[in-house]
């Protein structure tokens, strides 16, 4: 309120009142101005005594001065403009912070408040990819399906074993070049005993078993369980594990078949596995793919051990020799990625919003229940939650590293090595752990598993190889000098190339027959020496050595 | 005289600083002045006075102090600085320049007699 000791009239006084308020600044600098026209006000007046020439010239000053709102404007920039250096850059520092909380504080908000909106149906489109056009008839599934209903545990109650369960027992099979394998002879009578009562109590389910490893293909649509979302990660492969149960009954069925010298019958089985093995390999899932590799190499390594008998009969090679050469390579020529890829993208869809800035935030909820944070990892997630890429820039760079790996399948590993091919980790390795955690964490090593792909062929060709070998030798009394001649005899369909050298498997007659050999990881001959800890060569210490398939290596 | 505001607009920083060239002054004193040593032709709005100082203050071309006098009320008074002296002199000469400029244009003396 204008200082009206000085008597000014009340109309100058609101008039003042009027341009300090709306000029809205600082206290001080608002009642200096005002201090400073209430003076000029008075000097203006000085000379008037009476109330009412006053009030006239009053009204006269007023009009001159002009509108308050523009006044009050006017003065205001002024005085802005009259601030010290030192005041505008605190004031712009204040501004600037201000403007970054309440930014802060939008971001945040903005940040939690987000939900993904998934679009697209990714488990039919699995599905569809995974679906073969050959006739339901020719589905093996649901005669799976059976044999794994009538599939009968060990039953672990029993307390005679004493030392060991019989579950333990049965399960070392899929562990069976560790040393703590022993095949039935050499297990106890009453172990050997309660296995031999569990392998007839699945007999049921292992015939359903073999019956449809006889079919054309396996086709089990994908489904979510009892997930509300039909999010892919969260696929059910319940299927897998028992499937794998029943091929350990097949695994100790040959054991039995050798022990009681039942040749055929061990060979038979053998084929079952690798037939279920292909199955499986066929589907779409790496981790479908991965155990089907692992049944189909059980059932090769069952006909070389086979092999590894003495004094086979020619009529027992050849039975061994037609068997393995209906399996042809077709099964390799699938595109690993495409599946893979689809998973990762469903993912996007449902832990990224859709839209905004980057094309979509990841949300928090959905996020640390995917990653599975513990408790103790919150602050991780924050942290991941907040720096992590956009929603276009995490597929953006998904994408590349997919478009990578499907150049790498197309490859074999030693065409990568010679190429330079990235793999995964190094990829992965320069780029940011929470600027793109989601493909840290979700992407599998597609790189790793192509290897494995990779020797499963080199697997199955080497037994083709091996069991070639033995019936050539057995017609003609001496080993083949190469695996041309094998090829020459129309023995095997072609020659197995390495995958880790590009050039055929190494067969080299020894004293005691012949050794066939891949060069295994480290890309180097060995000169056929066996890799102790791994069979196809690790990394870094463990990489030396060779796998060799031929002579079989010691357990 | 009521001119164009435009007109006014372009010559009051310069009338200003040369009356306060003379000698510091407060507000009312400054208006007072530039209409007494004009011959009451140039008559500053007081509502542009104000802003005015204000902006040749936040350029430093005047100075402003308060001085309290005994009994009165408090006054701002203004002064010109050094700054505002050069200033002053070049605006002066661009004045004159433009005074015989617009004069020969107009045909007539600078100093106001036909030509």
């Amino acid at each position: 309120m204008a200082d009206n000791s000085s008597n000014l009239p009340p109309s100058i006084s609101e008039y003042i009142d009027q341009i300090i308020k709306k000029m809205r600044y600082r206290k001080k600098i608002r009642r200096e101005v005002e201090e400073e026209l209430t003076a000029h006000f008075e000097d203006a007046l000085r000379h008037t005594a009476d109330m009412e020439e006053k009030m006239k010239i009053a009204g006269e000053l007023i009009n001159e001065f002009g509108d308050v709102e523009t006044l009050a404007k006017l003065i205001r920039r002024g005085k802005k403009r009259c601030r010290t250096l030192f005041q505008k850059i605190n004031l712009l520092l204040g501004q600037s912070i201000c403007a970054a909380f309440i930014l802060c504080i939008v971001y945040i908000v903005w940040f939690f408040m987000g939900k993904p909106t998934p679009s697209v149906d990714y488990l039919a489109r699995l599905n569809e990819l995974n679906k073969s056009q050959i006739s339901q008839q020719d589905n093996a599934w649901p005669i799976y399906q059976q044999a794994i209903d009538v599939y009968v545990k060990p039953d672990d109650a029993d307390e005679d074993l004493n030392d060991e369960k019989l579950s333990t027992i049965i399960d070392r099979m899929k562990k069976r070049d560790t040393e703590k394998f022993k095949s039935l002879t050499q297990l106890s009578a009453d172990k050997r005993q309660r296995l031999l009562e569990w392998l007839k109590a699945n007999q049921e389910s292992w015939q359903l078993y073999k019956l449809a490893s006889g079919k054309e293909y396996l086709y089990k649509p994908y489904n979510c369980g009892d997930n509300e979302d039909n999010m892919l990660i969260g696929v059910m492969l319940t299927h897998i594990a028992p499937l794998r149960d029943v091929a350990v009954v097949g695994m100790w069925n040959i054991e039995k078949h050798l022990m009681e010298d039942n040749i055929k019958a061990a060979v038979e089985e053998s084929m079952v596995l690798i037939r279920v093995g292909r199955h499986v390999f066929r589907q779409i899932t790496l981790i479908e793919s991965l155990v089907g590799i692992s049944i189909s190499t059980s059932g090769y390594s069952s006909i070389l051990r086979i092999l590894e008998r003495q004094d086979l009969h020619i009529d027992t090679l050849n039975f061994i020799h037609s068997q393995l050469s209906q399996f042809d390579n077709s099964i390799f020529d699938k595109n690993w990625i495409e599946g893979e890829r689809m998973m990762f993208i469903d993912a996007v869809q449902y832990v990224f919003t859709d839209g905004g800035p980057g094309g979509g935030h990841i949300v928090h909820s959905m996020y640390s229940d995917l990653a599975n944070f513990s408790d103790d990892e919150e602050l991780i997630s924050m942290a991941t939650i907040f720096l992590h890429a956009g929603r276009r820039e995490t597929l953006r760079k998904a994408n590349e590293i997919y478009d990578n790996l499907e150049q790498f399948s197309t490859m074999t590993p030693y065409e990568a090595h010679v190429n330079n091919i990235k793999s995964i980790d190094e990829l992965l390795s320069g780029e940011s752990f929470y600027r793109y955690n989601l493909i840290h964490v979700f992407m599998p090593p597609l790189d790793r598993v192509m290897h494995r792909v990779h020797q499963y062929k080199a697997t199955k060709q080497a037994a083709e190889v091996i069991v070639a070998s033995h019936l050539l030798k057995k017609q003609n009394g001496s080993w083949p000098q190469d695996i041309n001649q094998l090829k020459d005899r129309g023995l095997i369909k072609e020659i197995p190339i390495d995958p880790y050298s590009d050039k055929p498997l190494v067969y080299k007659i020894t004293d005691s027959g012949f050794t066939l050999y891949s060069l295994g990881q480290d890309f180097e001959d060995d000169g056929g020496k066996v890799n102790d800890k791994e069979p196809w060569g690790g990394r870094g210490e463990e990489a030396d050595g060779d796998r060799v398939f031929w002579p079989l290596p010691e357990p | 005289m009521k001119f164009e505001s435009q007109l006014l607009k372009g010559v009051a920083p310069v009338v200003v600083l040369e009356v306060l060239s003379d000698g510091r002054m407060y507000g009312y004193e400054l208006s007072e002045a530039i209409q007494r040593r004009s011959g009451n032709v140039l008559n500053l709005g007081r509502g542009t006075l104000y802003p005015l100082l204000y902006n040749l203050e936040s350029k430093g071309l005047v100075k402003a102090e308060w001085e309290e006098n005994e009994g009165k009320r408090k006054r701002r008074y203004y002064s010109i600085t050094s700054k505002g002296k050069d200033q002053l002199s070049k605006q002066k000469d661009q004045w004159i320049q433009l005074q015989q400029a617009v004069a020969t244009i107009f045909g007539i003396d600078p100093i106001g007699l036909p030509a």
